[in-house]
């Protein structure tokens, strides 16, 4: 007993360097890739398309219903209050872009009424969301 | 020597509770798109040089493509568009939606844009009303 407590003061500390290089590495990653999405509430049927090109950086998700309601975290927004809740969305990722869910039945109208309100609020990276064939 | 030590524990245990908090609120967001553009309104009497160049294209209710005065199915449009971007290479492509034309159509004809090598913007608005 009294032999293995001295080697315990002594040699028995571990060396927790290393580790720490690589918690610290995995948070600062973690952080830099926060971004924090806020899902539309809505599950859209996409349409499909072979050109799509994935956007990571999508963090303002809206989706457009078949009835052309406009959903945005987890509510229905007017079509006159969509500008304010995209530029609120905006601020809180600036480098995020924006991404609108579309149903394949939905109007191509009120996609472009989103985008232009998009555009009036500031945010130019737009995609119109998509599904492999 | 062992009083000199700085006792790392406290602010391990932070770094730890961060990471996992990190960790678990990571959400990697699987977004697949064509990315689109608007034209803006400003230039209303004076379109910019490059609006002649634009492809354009008008998108019917009833998804049948009109370009270049020509009525087309929306899968033929691709060759159409490769054949026009001979003549303008660098051209940006507009695509007008009449009435009620879906976004199931409306996407197949920007995938069709895209896949004929328009590598600009795509952009998208309204028709006027035609007047009928």
């Amino acid at each position: 007993m009294a032999v293995d407590h001295s080697r315990r003061d002594d040699e028995e500390d571990i060396n927790l360097t290393p580790m720490l290089d690589i918690v610290f590495i995995m948070l600062i990653f973690f952080i830099v890739t926060a971004t924090f999405v806020k899902e539309t509430g809505l599950d859209p049927d996409k349409p499909d398309a072979n050109s799509g090109a994935s956007a990571p950086l999508a963090s303002i998700l809206v989706g457009i219903a078949e009835d052309c309601t406009i959903h945005i975290e987890q509510g229905v927004v007017e079509l006159g209050a969509v500008r304010g809740v995209i530029a609120k969305l905006a601020a809180e990722n600036p480098k995020g872009s924006m991404s609108i869910q579309a149903t394949e039945k939905a109007p191509a109208r009120c996609v472009v009424d989103v985008t232009e309100e998009a555009k009036a609020a500031g945010v130019n990276d737009i995609i119109v969301s998509t599904e492999p064939l | 020597m062992a009083e000199e030590e700085v006792n790392l524990t406290p602010m391990l245990d932070i770094v730890f509770i961060m990471l996992i908090f990190f960790i678990v609120t990571a959400t990697f967001v699987k977004e697949i798109g064509i990315s689109t553009s608007r034209p803006s309104d400003a230039p209303e009497n004076e379109p910019p040089p490059e609006a002649r160049k634009n492809i354009q294209m008008e998108v019917t209710p009833d998804c049948w493509v009109i370009l270049e005065r020509r009525r087309i199915d929306p899968g033929q449009v691709g060759p159409n568009v490769q054949r026009l971007l001979a003549e303008r290479p660098g051209a940006n492509a507009v695509v007008s939606i009449q009435g009620d034309a879906d976004t199931q159509c409306v996407v197949e004809v920007m995938d069709q844009i895209r896949e004929g090598g328009v590598a600009g913007d795509i952009s998208l608005r309204k028709a006027p009303e035609a007047p009928q």
